[in-house]
């Protein structure tokens, strides 16, 4: 039993101190071109990165002496400290490939969550944190090394002189999990000559998703292909593939409408099944997983743009919402005559009890819904739009009601 | 040891989330106030000694009206009631408002706080405004009270400078 265990220490042993010795190795040997202002390390925030590295040299150190010691005992027969120390030299070793392990994911998650803080709030100061998290990333002996060779000369070039375009990122967990296999097929990546491929220029597209915002046309992140078909850039016309979405590209785009309260022979059942031929995530079942993300996000913004639009109201309030104004909804209102009006008509919806009446009560309620409805279309012509907020509430109150009239019938 | 060292250091360990898995759904204060509702009904509005107040919510459409019947000597509730259109929340709150305000002076009611209903009732903080209504409305009442008052005041005066 010691005989085989021995065997088995020996084996892992070997792997895994090759392993934190090339390790080591490589931090010594292979520094990145300081340019004097960035540390080698850079301290992702909320954690310090360089005991990690102090941990390894000391971890692969102290194994080696544990090591000596096993080898020791082994010869000298002491049965009680020998299976003390078999078992340390493995779990430090263990710790040892774990924390290798750990601070290149730890570097890979803090690139990633710069990117998506990035994203979220729109602005540019992380960039040099998230430069040096990519280029401490670069060096490092990972199977996607190519994809991180790239990004980091695309973090150079592109982003440092489009900082504009860092407000639509766009970027995937799932493209830091491209294996090198798979990019070198898809760009036949050779060092760093890969700016002429068209597959690394979706890729380049993708990562840094410029908009119209920045004068050119958006491009198609699978083929490259620019938007053709006038309308929403939702889907590539040429290859199929669902396009990210664009929070740019309000309701009313979306299904070639103008910005207004009237929206006669809009058709906008037919144009939200003719998206949902295109967007719906069953469609894409076999695709990609990004491209599954994409059609799940897109296809919900086309039901949400269905349904606002399609009820007076929400199509109201969504109006106002496009020009910067919220309705307080919080406060409450003392209007006598509003109010008054509204419990007489709640009242009456109580008391009446045969669909006739209920009828008549709902063609009148409907009346000065219609009413209310136009008023706000003036005011909201005219920019009135404390008007406009006031017959959003008159509204709404009818609308309450008539909910309540059809509960009851 | 070391194994349970290394998990420590790395921050493996599992985390023993002793979430308290909060019931959602009505508070049952809230399920009894709308079974039994209490104080509901209406007043006079032109009854001299009647307060109305009638306050709405444009958020949910919600609309509260709540009387008190003020004893003229004493200045105390004698009485009020409630109607209220809305969600249960907003129904116990006016229920709550008007079992509060009964017995007490017009000063101290107008001490009553949202917050105060809202802990009662263990409102959930999306239901926070039925309890800012439901003080509005006693606040509504009691100016009303007071507006009356004063135009009777006023009125009297009027018929006295006339007959004199």
């Amino acid at each position: 039993m010691t005989y085989v265990g021995g065997v088995r220490l020996y084996l892992g042993l070997w792997v895994m101190s090759s392993n934190s010795c090339a390790m080591v190795v490589s931090k010594g040997l292979v520094n990145p071109p300081s340019t004097g202002r960035e540390p080698y390390f850079v301290s992702p925030p909320g954690a310090a990165a360089r005991p990690l590295l102090a941990v390894d040299g000391y971890a692969s150190c102290s194994f080696i002496f544990l090591l000596f010691l096993h080898r020791l005992l082994f010869f000298l027969r002491c049965p009680f400290f020998f299976s003390f120390v078999f078992e340390s030299p493995c779990k430090m070793l263990n710790m040892l490939s774990v924390f290798s392990v750990l601070r290149r994911q730890f570097l890979e998650n803090n690139c990633l969550n710069v990117f998506l803080i990035m994203r979220r709030s729109k602005n540019c100061s992380l960039f040099s944190l998230l430069r040096t998290s990519l280029k401490e990333l670069v060096y490092e002996n990972t199977a996607k090394r190519g994809l991180w060779l790239s990004a980091s000369s695309l973090v150079d070039e592109d982003l440092h002189l489009h900082p504009r375009i860092l407000s639509n990122f766009c970027i995937n967990t799932r493209s830091f999990s491209i294996p090198v296999k798979r990019f070198d097929r898809a760009s036949n990546c050779r060092g760093l000559g890969h700016h002429e491929f068209p597959e690394f220029r979706g890729l380049n597209r993708f990562l840094c998703s410029s908009e119209a915002g920045s004068g050119e046309l958006p491009r198609c992140w699978n083929c490259g292909g620019a938007a053709v078909s006038p309308g929403p850039f939702l889907a590539c016309g040429l290859c199929g593939s669902v396009q990210p979405v664009d929070q740019s590209i309000d309701f009313f785009q979306i299904f070639g409408l103008e910005r207004k309260y009237e929206i006669k022979d809009g058709n906008l059942e037919g144009k939200y099944k003719d998206w949902q031929k295109k967007l719906h995530p069953d469609l894409v079942h076999s695709k990609s997983e990004k491209e599954k993300m994409f059609a799940a996000e897109q296809s919900a913004r086309v039901i949400d743009a269905y349904q606002t639009l399609s009820k007076p109201l929400l199509r109201a309030i969504y109006l106002l919402k496009l020009e910067g104004v919220h309705a307080d909804e919080e406060k409450t209102i003392t209007d006598p005559d509003l109010l008054a009006e509204m419990m007489d008509i709640r009242e009456a919806v109580e008391e009446a009890n045969d669909s006739h009446s209920l009828n008549q009560i709902q063609t009148q309620v409907e009346e000065k819904f219609e009413k209310c409805s136009r008023s706000f279309e003036q005011a909201f012509k005219m920019h009135d739009f404390d008007n406009a907020i006031a017959a959003i509430e008159r509204m709404r109150y009818h609308d309450r009601a008539l909910e309540e009239i059809t509960k009851k019938l | 040891m070391l194994s349970f060292a290394g998990k420590r250091l790395l921050g493996l360990g599992h985390r023993v989330s002793a979430a308290a898995v909060a019931g959602r759904g009505y508070h049952e204060r809230v399920v009894d106030h709308y079974d039994n509702p209490r104080n509901v009904g209406s007043f006079d509005k032109n009854d001299p000694s009647v307060g109305t107040g009638l306050v709405g919510a444009p958020a949910c459409g919600d609309v509260m009206k709540l009387q008190i019947r003020v004893d003229e000597e004493s200045g105390k509730i004698v009485d009020a009631c409630f109607k209220t259109f809305g969600c249960g929340s907003a129904i116990a709150s006016s229920s709550v408002a008007t079992e509060w305000v009964k017995g007490k002076k017009m000063e101290e009611v107008l001490s009553i706080k949202n917050t105060e209903i809202a802990k009662h009732l263990s409102l959930p903080p999306v239901k926070l405004h039925c309890s800012m209504l439901a003080e509005d409305a006693i606040k509504a009442a009691v100016k009303d009270y007071e507006a009356k008052k004063a135009k009777e005041g006023n009125a009297d005066a009027a018929t006295q400078v006339e007959k004199a």
